[in-house]
């Protein structure tokens, strides 16, 4: 039974197969954006172990179709199983041994990628200083304790946990907050429309507006806007409910026993331990026309506690590394007056290059050898 | 006969290669010198080019042809070369003798609905079963097309229908060809010299008194008006002219090209003269629409001269341009690879029956291919040169780059097999890829500006290469496949010996060589532009559409050669999945183009996913064709009676 | 065989599945942001788009505490009454006349269990109050809220140059009742402040003949009014400042940013502009920065004892220059 297992799980064909599987996956999964948008096709075909399919609405999830992690997996499994197997040192094998390492090298660094990378946005307008980034597509409720002069104190409660409803306790929080409602995706109206309904808030901003809740986004420029209710609650009772919403720019300030509070749901913070400074943002076009020739941002950056302090141009296809991140020229107002960078941690991001070289020199040692031998074989002939 | 069969492949080089010198020659000057205005620098799609460039452009876009054929040629008549307007020569008609050019039939409308609304039915010429029209007879239709047209391009593009799609074609081909008119002379101007003396004239008292009625002081309302009359013109013309023509008067702004309005205009700024391009530009329109020959002339070489005084890079562009322009490279190799292509599978056809004359058909399809690859790599090259670019930059030059590896591919294994397969699939690839090549072409500019996030030439060099390399190779393991197909079901050539092995054998032994360089190219290309993309916006991998048409490449080129070393196929096998690799990589190449969506889209292509369907059900029924039961093919009914 | 390959299987599966959403909360604590410098400087009359709300002035009435105004508000109150009741007020600035008096009175209605009435049983309703030195009317309904309990709505709308204006009173019946003076003394205390920037909002349409082929439309809330030419494919509009509305320099070098043209000193200005009539007339071409497609622009400005009028058309270039003789005929006929 086991040597059974082992040799399937060491064969060629099911290389083949997880190939051929792969195959449909990538198709599938490209088509599908169409439909569902890149991001959600990326985590419902590549980024999970299966495809699922929920018939006719019912809340049975069956799944249907292996998908990139799993099939990723197999392939790691199958290509290591496989060399222990096969693998006898020897000239002839180098080549080999190398295209499969280079290959298990890139998809062990995606996956490590896909678990231990962050992106995140940086938005400056011209003469801003920050030292945040702040995610596109991941949010938090930030509870804000303004009350002292000169630094604020944050607790910052992830989406996903607010999309699990229910009360939520943190010991630096004088109060309990209980989720009532949390929609990943809404439409705020301030008069009704069908399907709108009115948001029932006892303090804040809320009163008066009216929503519904919307389905994800799929077009790939626009990103969810999350709101939902939230109630403060404290031991001697409640505080109100609140309305949280991304569209709410401005945080809603209350006060309990005498502290100031903010509450904003916004896009996931990153804290940095030095600042970036927008000192001027360029967009040049080809003479003539509007078509974008480069874009560039000059940028001072500031460390207190090393006392650094310098200047760098990030601009297209040149992003700058600086302390474990990547920053990259990604967007501007329209008004070229302010800039985006998307801000990107990833530990593994050399994993690809390493690979690269690994792979491109096996197939050349491999492929070159057959040659050689081809050439030699046809001179005798 | 012998002799005769020795000499036939040199006789087919020397035939076309006098052809390929005789285009490349220099050509004289008509009396009026056309050729040298089509030289003239001008600054348009953010690059310097020729007047014939942009006569050429616009008229593939308004017209789908490079040149206006004057008279009617039935097409059986392929020896007789009908009287043709050259680009430049039109573009000088529609720049000073509008009258002349608003005649000239040149909006192509095709369908019948379209014809029928503009009550166009019994209007315009037919040529080759297509009808075409001129400016004068849209004329008065303007109002209606520009309704229609707004109504239609209130639709997104996907949902249009194809008499919208032609609609728009029209609207956008009139507004291209009146913003012509007005790009050297203001519209409906008859002396363009006199025009801009008067203005001249005007000005200092048209200035005087616009001052003084700003200030509020009493001012000259008839030196006014009739200065404001003047301008007016210029105004319009500056918001309309298509190309800058007008090189910047100060050198050290060499982007600041302006159009001949603006140019005239900015005069009321500085208070300064006319720029020297507007007076020459001046005296080229009123000799041409007189007719006078030696004032066009000297007048084209008077600005000529001048411009090489501070723009002879631009001159320089200019005039190799225009030479790229008329010696169509591209268009002679198509002809070359086309007769190869029939040579070489003449050649694979009379292998048993006739082997002497297949051998010279043989040679004469890779003399001829060869012909053809110098050909390919001069206009790849001059291209490159041009552009200042490595080989592949848009959708077009990745047609003219595919044909050419692949062409590059077929000759090196037509040297070591020498059984014509080589040239055969050289001259398939380089036919049809030089076709699409033509079809792409038809939008407009194929050597446009990049984009900021693709300006950058060492990964257009290395990436881009790597990956076009990879589709060239894929596919010419497809087609090579194809051959292994027909050739082995419907003759008996496969059996037929070829050095060591049979020919089957040997066709194997191209495919697999052929699937371990596409693996090659498309993996490390692959990974090149995983490199790239985490480079310029952080994520090595995004799952984007272009991205995995790539993948896809890979992963199936991986597929063929692990089935072959797990003896999962064999020969027939191996050359069915070779025949599916032509489907991905089509889909990678134009068919995630036409899913509209991600960061490498260039836009939907109704037209080419009609024939991309086309394609892919071809190659599915070859596929189907080559498991039929090897009893059935002839090639092995031979050898199991043998 | 290698005996340590399924560990090796088993520690890369566990990487592989830590991979999951993670929900921890974090806690920090950050220096105080930095206030940002002034945003897009490009927030004039005809930015619908982009609206800096009209500024209001009040007396704040004893008791009430003034809160954040929001994206929908320009200004929010609350109210607290003996007993832990509250109240909320609202003021909203609405484009359009945000569903009529019917409809929004009777979605109140409903809020407080009330049936619905019908137009003339309406009128029957109006209280009239005055509001910022014009009249206006107050619906006032009481009756159970959502969760039963009792529950007053006080609501004025008042229509504004194209804005309909909503002030709100909710809350606890008793406190809104008791407070209900105070509220109209707090509508009769409000005057929308005539700043520079802020278009003059008693300025009332001038009369003039718009061309056959334009159609009128409603604009943003800051316009006077706006007309689509050739099915949107170019628009005049109109609006009007108090004063000079900043002068002809800076409204110019709003128009060419609109096109993305950079800034004419007012000498440059001077040369380019034409005068007709009362009218400053100027033409300039370029790219509109909202689509990205090429466009031109004739701006004209007017203006008047204590007001200035703005009129720009914008779009096509081909259409602009066909429209340009109708839109300076309509601009100098314009009767103020």
């Amino acid at each position: 039974m086991l040597t059974k297992l082992y040799k399937i799980v060491t064969s060629l064909r099911l290389t083949v197969v997880l190939l051929a599987l792969g195959l449909v996956l990538v198709f599938w999964g490209t088509l599908a954006q169409v439909n569902l948008g890149l991001y959600r096709a990326q985590n419902d075909f590549f980024r999970s172990f299966f495809i699922y399919w929920a018939p006719g609405g019912s809340s049975w999830r069956i799944p249907i179709f292996p998908a990139g992690y799993a099939i990723g997996w197999l392939l790691l499994i199958n290509l290591f199983a496989a060399h222990f197997r096969y693998y006898q040192p020897g000239k002839k094998k180098y080549g080999i041994a190398m295209i499969h390492l280079g290959v298990v090298l890139l998809l062990f660094g995606q996956l490590l990628t896909d678990v231990l990378s962050t992106e995140s946005m940086l938005h400056m307008r011209h003469g801003e200083t920050k030292n945040y980034s702040e995610a596109s597509s991941q949010y938090e409720l930030a509870v804000i304790d303004t009350t002292e002069a000169t630094t604020d104190k944050v607790v910052a409660i992830p989406a996903g946990r607010l999309a699990k409803l229910g009360e939520i306790n943190q010991a630096d929080m004088p109060f309990s907050i209980r989720v009532q409602t949390y929609y990943k995706n809404s439409a705020l109206v301030e008069k009704t429309g069908p399907g709108y309904s009115e948001i029932a808030v006892t303090a804040g901003f809320g009163a008066g507006i009216w929503w519904r809740e919307l389905p994800h986004e799929t077009v790939m420029d626009r990103r969810d806007m999350p709101s939902g209710i939230v109630e403060l609650v404290t031991p001697q009772g409640s505080l109100g409910t609140f309305l949280i919403s991304a569209y709410l720019t401005r945080p809603q300030e209350f006060t309990h026993n005498g502290r100031r509070y903010q509450l904003a749901l916004r896009g996931e913070r990153f804290y940095k331990p030095f600042t970036l400074h927008l000192l001027e943002f360029k967009h040049d076009k080809y003479p003539g026309t509007d078509i974008p020739k480069n874009f560039s941002s000059r940028v001072r950056i500031e460390r207190p506690a090393t006392g650094e302090k310098r200047e760098v141009l990030i601009y297209m296809n040149n992003p700058l590394r600086y302390d474990g991140d990547t920053y990259y020229q990604a967007s501007f107002d329209p008004d070229n007056q302010g800039t985006v960078l998307q801000v990107v941690h990833n530990p593994s991001w050399l994993t690809p290059y390493f690979s690269c070289v690994l792979v491109g020199l096996g197939l050349l040692v491999q492929f070159g050898t057959h040659l050689v031998g081809f050439a030699k074989k046809r001179k005798v002939a | 006969m012998k002799a005769l069969l020795k000499a036939l492949p040199w006789l087919f080089l020397a035939l076309f290669a006098t052809e390929i010198i005789v285009v490349m020659l220099p050509k004289k000057d008509s009396a009026m010198h056309t050729a040298d205005f089509g030289r003239l620098p001008v600054l348009l799609n953010g690059r310097i080019q020729p007047f014939d460039s942009v006569a050429r452009n616009s008229l593939l876009q308004i017209r789908s042809t490079g040149d206006v054929p004057l008279e009617e040629v039935p097409s059986w008549k392929f020896w007789h070369h009908p009287a043709k307007l050259k680009s430049t020569d039109w573009l000088l008609e529609v720049f000073f003798k509008p009258d002349i050019a608003d005649s000239r039939p040149i909006f192509l409308i095709h369908h019948p609905d379209l014809i029928s609304e503009l009550k166009l039915g019994d209007k315009g010429v037919e040529k080759s079963g297509l009808r075409y029209y001129t400016f004068a007879e849209l004329e008065n239709r303007l109002a209606e097309i520009s309704a229609q047209a707004r109504t239609a391009s209130a639709i997104e593009d996907a949902n249009r229908t194809t008499y919208q799609k032609q609609l728009l074609k029209l609207a956008n081909g009139l507004l291209l060809y009146q913003r012509l008119k007005s790009s050297i002379q203001p519209e409906d101007t008859h002396n363009f010299a006199e025009l801009l003396a008067k203005f001249q004239a005007a000005l200092p008292a048209g200035l005087a008194a616009l001052r003084a009625q700003q200030a509020g002081q009493q001012f000259d309302e008839a030196a006014l008006k009739r200065f404001s009359g003047l301008a007016q013109q210029f105004d319009e013309q500056a918001n309309f002219a298509y190309p800058l023509t007008v090189p910047p008067t100060d050198p050290a702004n060499k982007d600041a090209w302006l159009n001949v309005g603006a140019s005239v205009l900015s005069t009321l700024r500085g208070g300064g003269s006319l720029a020297p391009a507007v007076s020459f530009f001046a005296r080229m329109a009123t000799a041409y629409g007189h007719d006078e020959a030696a004032e066009f002339n000297s007048a084209v070489s008077g600005y000529k001269n001048w411009l090489l005084t501070g723009f002879a890079r631009e001159v320089a562009k200019g005039r190799s341009e225009f030479y790229f322009n008329q010696i169509k490279v591209f268009l002679h190799a198509t002809i070359i690879y086309l007769v190869a292509f029939m040579l070489a599978a003449g050649a694979l056809l009379l292998f048993g029956p006739a082997p002497q004359l297949s051998e010279s058909l043989r040679r004469s399809a890779f003399f001829l291919i060869g012909l053809a690859f110098v050909v390919h790599t001069f206009g790849l090259i001059y291209r490159m040169v041009l552009e200042g670019r490595p080989p592949v930059t848009n959708l077009y030059s990745s047609a003219i780059f595919i044909g050419w590896g692949a062409c590059g591919l077929g000759l090196v294994l037509e040297r070591v097999y020498k059984i014509g397969l080589g040239s055969a699939v050289a001259g398939l690839a380089g036919f049809v890829t030089l076709l699409i090549a033509h079809n792409l072409a038809l939008g407009g500019d194929t050597m446009e500006m990049l984009r900021a996030v693709l300006d950058t030439n060492f990964w257009l060099a290395t990436h881009v290469v790597c990956v076009t390399l990879g589709y060239a190779a894929t596919f010419v393991a497809g087609t090579l496949a194809l051959a292994y197909i027909v050739l082995g079901v419907f003759t008996p050539v496969l059996a037929t010996k070829a050095g060591t092995a049979n020919l089957g054998k040997a066709l194997a032994n191209m495919v697999y060589a052929i699937v371990c360089f596409a693996t090659l190219f498309s993996f490390v290309g692959t990974v090149l532009g995983g490199i790239w993309a985490d480079q310029s916006w952080g994520r090595f991998w995004g799952w984007d559409p272009k991205e995995n048409g790539a993948l896809l490449i890979v992963i199936w080129n991986a597929l063929i050669l692990h089935a072959r070393w797990g003896g999962l196929v064999r020969d027939r096998g191996l050359m069915n999945l070779a025949i599916f690799g032509n489907i991905v990589t089509a889909f990678s190449w134009f068919g995630v183009n036409m899913l509209g969506i991600g960061l490498h889209s260039y836009g939907f292509m109704d037209a080419a996913f009609k024939w991309l369907m086309l394609f892919n059900g071809t190659q599915v029924c070859l596929i189907l064709l080559g498991l039929l039961p090897v009893r059935r093919w002839r090639s092995f009914q031979l050898v199991q009676k043998v | 065989m290698n005996h340590d390959f399924p560990v090796k299987v088993c520690v890369l599966f566990a990487l592989g599945l830590t991979g999951c959403e993670q929900n921890d909360i974090k806690v920090y604590t950050v220096p105080k942001e930095q206030s940002a410098p002034p945003a897009m400087p490009d927030g004039h009359a005809d930015h619908a788009a982009e609206p800096a709300p009209p500024k209001l002035k009040w007396n704040l009435p004893a008791g009430w505490k003034e809160g954040a105004p929001s994206e929908f508000r320009v200004a929010s109150f609350r109210v607290k009454g003996p007993a832990g009741k509250e109240a909320d007020v609202s003021i909203v600035p609405l484009p359009g006349a945000a569903g009529g008096e019917l409809s929004n009175v009777n979605r109140w209605r409903g809020q407080v269990s009330q049936p619905p009435v019908s137009e003339t049983e309406l009128k029957a309703l109006a209280q009239p109050v005055e509001l910022a030195g014009q009249s206006a009317e107050l619906y006032e309904q009481a009756g159970a809220g959502p969760n039963g309990e009792p529950l007053r709505i006080l609501a004025v709308i008042q229509h504004r140059t194209g804005t309909a204006w909503f002030y709100k009173m909710t809350g606890d019946d008793q406190l809104v009742a008791q407070q209900k003076p105070v509220f109209v003394e707090f509508l009769k205390s409000l005057q929308f402040a005539t700043t520079e920037t802020a278009p003059a909002a008693n300025a009332d349409k001038p009369q003039w003949t718009p061309p056959g082929d334009w159609t009128e439309v409603t604009g943003g809330q800051f316009l006077v009014a706006k007309f689509t030419i050739a099915g949107g494919q170019a628009a005049v509009n109109i609006s009007s400042s108090a004063g000079d509305g900043g002068g002809l320099a800076a409204n110019v070098n709003r128009w060419r940013k609109q096109l993305g043209l950079g800034e004419q000193t007012s000498d440059e200005l001077a040369k380019a502009a034409l005068t007709r009539g009362s009218a400053t007339f100027v033409e300039m071409s370029g790219t509109d920065a909202r689509s990205g497609q090429p466009a031109a622009l004739v701006g004209a400005m007017v203006l008047q004892p204590g007001q200035a009028w703005f009129y720009k058309l914008m779009g096509d270039a081909k259409i602009v220059a066909a429209q340009k003789d109708a839109f300076s005929k309509f601009v100098q006929e314009a009767k103020y």
